[in-house]
């Protein structure tokens, strides 16, 4: 068939052009009787012409599948098998044809489509598999560029990838049969011929054997192996790696005279904190006093700032206890740095704070850094911390103004600290006044230090707390977050955008939209070349952290989120949905296939707030950020249901997955995974898909509580019941006249009281922002700061009505 | 206390502390994988093992992202990106992931002649740092940081801090000086002139 025809076949079936497709279908097959692919490709015309009608068992399973006896050769033939199998989540199956194809036709072009089918499904025992094959059939200049032995290293690197990524789908013999098999292999292909096949041999050593094995002996005999084969490579070249393995092992072995030799050369070429720690505990066990260790440390490094910390771990190991001048001797040259908390704080337990602090004092010059390290140290009440923070800030606000703008000041520190103050409230939820006041401290300080990225995120969080998506996003767009930043990044604001800003022209939503794309549509789907790739180019020790990265993006629990709000938003503004279902699907499947699990990834960024902000326990201030693993599927099992119940059918698919995932007793579920509203909206398609909606003149009914009006909780009440009134009132399974009516004058009525949400909101906020307490005036005084403009915050709950008023 | 650790792809992950600083780039994720299979041995961070890891993921404080390039004696390494957190600054781990990359290359298997690098002409603290640890103007790369919009420069009389880049060397024993030029900020040359 010519490639043209090809396409055109293809072209239709895109286009449900089934009556054409099946004629030229039919002339292709009559023409060529013995072609398994044109079977192949009647077959997937069948199914994509009607996946319903499609019989998967008798057409599909009993022939092609595991147990089925078809055999198919053909490169095209196979890749449609493959395709037809992954569209019912057989993803055994899948990659199952070109294994039987392999037995019976074996070729190395066969064997290398199998592995990259399987680098791309993640499928790392098919992984294995078929690395074997093509070290079976590789002739080097023929077939391949790769010698053999390479194909040996593959080999180990799949068994790795399985043993760290699918263990669990593991049977007892394939257990121990895979690390023996690929130890072997590597053990056939000495000498090693670089420092990347090296560490592979080491990895295995240690991921297949040490870490597996409860038995010493056999632990140190790998260990062993993994010292005797590496030692020789130090005196030839600096690899960190390796340099990680050497110390480690030489250690596990207590071969204490080798970890002083090994760490010993190390530090010759770099200054490196773990080598250090493994060169004193090495030196204490031949016998070196701490003193004679530390003049060796001052002689490799010189008085870096390892070497100097190293002074307290040499106290620690030789004695218990750290001497005075250790700690002057760190001190003395990182007292006013703010690598000293944190450098200091590893060895707390050793250390007295009023004696750092005496020490401290002695030092100088006290600038603010210096100040701030006091300040850390100190153990303080919060009204004492406050009072100190706000000194701290007068002390050395003069330096904002030397500084030049790309350096960031310390001093945000202490506005971050009066910020949490606030915000903490003696353990009940911050008023409206308590935020506008942290506003007001950050937005005065944000003007003095521009770039400074942390209290700019602490800007973000606010405002997106209170419900101003475009002053939230002014800020954000100075991050100018792109490329992977997106998906650590972007939740800080796209955490329920459908609900908070369904505003499909704002600059924000058009710029997340481009770099979703970029990221997720674009730079993602070619990740698994990239891997493909670090194999043939040898580049073997970085194969596990690129599985590893495009495993954690491909389940990514914000891409999903994306995809999901995606979804609620185009069913908000009445836009198509069928394609975004269908892509929502396909995500489902992708991690299904990938982590042999619905379980997600949650790469988001929670440290950037400190101990603030604990992701499990969220404060009141970024409750709007609550978003789980168990919210996403809730938000997707509700989208197929409105879905499904748009088309009049039940799914099986989605049958399941609300048995997998909803409990019988689902209140306290909803409860705990989504705002009142939410869970409201749930109950309501829920009764609807799985009861008829027999409860549905009971549900309907919705009062919010006085929290749910305002700040951002406002306009996720009004959003979410908008979109759910109006998807109710496009529902034709809605045939009770009183319901129907009952819908749109709920709809009317909430339209119709849209202004006086927004206006009473408006109004709460400007009589919050006249009432600060004395304390808080008196504090923004003392720092020459000015009071925010409730303005501010008015005019971005004005964009918001505006946006919603006339959906 | 800084350790040194190879640089993996997980580790794009959590970076915010040192990429959400205004003048640090964010690469395409394909960059960053390019710099992997290509130059694994050279793409490495410094990780602050005394960070609590119960607060934050993001202990990493600074990475080296850089490569091996040319033939005969332009045979060199260069540093693509060598950055550090804001809150790790003027600790000298710059210098620290400079001298790692040099130990590194000096040897087998790469042996390099030179290590080079781009650097605005403008940024003076930048280049002082480069100084002190050996490195010196080898010639100024005129309009090497034109956008599009300021378009390709048509001569080499026309200079401009803010546009232009020194290519600063520091060779290795080997190189025989042949990388050190005392007049180096005289030598002016175009963007095409710098490729290997």
């Amino acid at each position: 068939m010519s490639d043209r025809t090809e396409k055109e076949i293809f072209e239709l079936i895109e286009k449900s052009n089934f009556k054409q497709c099946n004629v030229k279908i039919a002339l292709l097959r009559k023409q060529f009787p013995n072609s398994s692919y044109y079977v192949i490709l009647e077959l997937f015309a069948k199914f994509k012409q009607s996946p319903k009608k499609f019989n998967y068992e008798t057409e599909l399973n009993s022939k092609y599948g595991l147990q089925g006896k078809e055999y198919v050769n053909d490169r095209k033939a196979l890749n449609l098998l493959h395709t037809l199998f992954i569209e019912y989540s057989k993803f055994e199956e899948a990659l199952n044809v070109y294994e039987k194809a392999m037995f019976k036709y074996p070729s190395f072009q066969l064997a290398m489509e199998w592995f990259d089918k399987s680098i791309s499904d993640g499928h790392y025992k098919y992984m294995a598999k078929a690395s074997l094959q093509l070290s079976k059939y590789a002739v080097v200049g023929k077939n391949s560029t790769l010698d053999k032995r390479n194909y040996s290293i593959w080999y180990a690197i799949s068994v790795l990838a399985l043993f760290r990524f699918k263990r669990d789908t593991l049977t007892a013999t394939e257990l121990k049969l895979f690390p023996m098999l690929a130890f072997k292999n590597l053990e056939e292909i000495k000498p090693f011929h670089n420092s990347e096949e090296y560490i592979i041999y080491c990895s295995v050593c240690e991921a297949l054997f040490i870490d597996l094995c409860n038995e010493n002996n056999e632990n140190n005999e790998k260990a062993r192996l993994i010292v005797n084969e590496i030692l020789p490579t130090l005196s030839s070249e600096v690899n960190l790696n390796l340099k990680k393995f050497i110390i480690k092992y030489c250690a596990k072995i207590e071969d204490y005279e080798l970890l002083y030799k090994s760490s010993k050369k190390i530090l010759e070429s770099i200054d490196d904190y773990s080598v250090l720690k493994s060169f004193i505990k090495a030196s204490k066990h031949i016998g070196k006093s701490n003193e004679e260790t530390k003049k060796l440390i001052i002689d490799l490094l010189g008085p870096s700032r390892n070497a100097r910390l190293a002074y307290l771990e040499c106290d620690v190991t030789f004695t218990g206890k750290i001497d005075r001048d250790s700690v002057m001797f760190y001190l003395e040259k990182f007292h006013h740095k703010q690598c000293c908390v944190v450098d200091l704080n590893a060895y707390k337990e050793y250390l007295e704070v009023e004696s750092v602090l005496n020490y401290m004092s002695e030092l100088e010059p006290k600038n603010d850094i210096h100040d701030v390290n006091t300040l850390h140290f100190s153990n303080l009440t919060s009204n004492e911390s406050s009072e100190k923070a706000i000194n701290l800030y007068n002390s050395h606000k003069h330096t904002l103004n030397k500084k030049m703008k790309t350096d960031y000041s310390i001093l945000s520190t202490s506005i971050i600290k009066l910020v949490e103050e606030s915000l903490s409230s003696n353990g009940k939820n911050p008023s409206l006044n308590d935020v506008l006041f942290s506003l007001s401290l950050l937005e005065n300080y944000q003007t003095k230090d521009p770039h400074n990225f942390d209290t700019k995120t602490w800007i973000i969080a606010l405002y997106m707390h209170l419900g101003c998506v475009s002053q939230a996003y002014s800020h954000f767009a100075d991050l100018k977050i792109k490329n992977v930043q997106s998906d650590i990044m972007h939740h800080l604001i796209y955490t329920r955008m459908s609900s908070l800003f369904p505003h499909k022209s704002h600059p924000y939503i058009q710029h997340f939209l481009t770099e979703k794309e970029n990221l997720y549509e674009k730079s993602l789907p070619r990740l698994t070349n990239f891997i493909k790739i670090s194999f043939e180019r040898e580049a073997y020790s970085k194969i596990m952290g690129m599985l590893d990265f495009r495993n954690r993006l491909v389940s990514s629990s914000f891409k999903w989120l994306s995809d999901i709000e995606e979804t609620q938003l185009a069913r908000l503004t009445n836009n198509k949905r069928g394609t975004l279902i269908q892509k929502n699907l396909e995500s489902w499947r992708k991690i299904n296939m990938i982590n042999g699990a619905f379980n997600f990834s949650d790469n988001r960024d929670w440290s950037r707030f400190g101990e603030f902000v604990k992701k499990d326990n969220l404060p009141y201030t970024f409750q709007y950020l609550k978003f789980t693993d168990m919210s996403m599927k809730v938000n997707f099992i509700k989208e197929l249901m409105i879905y499904y119940l748009s088309l009049g059918e039940s799914n099986s698919t989605l049958d399941n997955l609300i048995q997998e995932t909803i409990p019988s007793d689902k209140l306290v579920l909803l409860k705990e995974h989504l705002t009142p509203i939410e869970a409201w909206s749930f109950n309501i398609f829920y009764d609807l898909y799985k009861n008829e909606g027999s409860s549905l003149n009971d549900t309907l009914e919705y009062i919010p509580s006085k929290e749910e009006l305002s700040t951002w909780r406002l306009s996720n009440y009004y959003i979410t019941k908008l979109a759910t009134l109006k998807t109710l009132d496009n529902m034709q399974q809605i045939s009770d006249k009183k319901l129907k009516e009952s819908i749109k004058k709920q709809l009317q009525e909430l339209r119709e009281n849209c202004d006086d949400l927004y206006k009473s909101y408006s109004s709460e906020i400007i009589s919050s922002s006249s009432v600060l307490s004395s304390t808080q005036k008196k504090i923004l005084n003392s720092l020459d700061y000015k009071e925010l403009k409730p303005e501010l915050i008015t005019d971005g709950i004005l964009k918001i009505q505006k946006a919603v008023r006339d959906l | 206390m800084s350790t040194l650790d190879p640089f993996e792809a997980t580790d794009l992950f959590n970076l915010d502390n040192v990429n959400l600083d205004v003048l640090t780039e964010n690469f395409p994720v394909e960059f960053y994988f390019e710099y992997l299979i290509l130059w694994p041995g050279l793409f490495f961070k410094t990780v602050e093992q005394t960070v609590d890891a119960s607060i934050t993921t993001n202990n990493i404080s600074g990475y080296m992202m850089a490569k091996t390039e040319g033939h005969g004696n332009d045979w060199h390494s260069h540093i693509t990106a060598v950055t550090v957190a804001p809150e790790f600054r003027r600790l000298f781990l710059a210098s620290i992931l400079c001298n790692t990359l040099e130990k590194i290359t000096d040897v087998l298997p790469h042996n390099v002649n030179f290590i080079d690098l781009f650097v605005k002409c403008d940024n003076a603290l930048a280049i002082k740092l480069y100084e002190k640890l050996g490195y010196s103007v080898f010639r100024r790369v005129v309009g090497y940081y034109n956008t599009a919009g300021d378009g390709y420069p048509e001569t080499l009389k026309k200079c401009n801090d803010d546009k232009d880049a020194f290519d600063m060397r520091k060779g290795m024993i080997r190189d025989k000086g042949k990388s050190i030029r005392s007049d180096g900020r005289k030598h002016r040359c175009f963007p095409h002139d710098i490729k290997f």
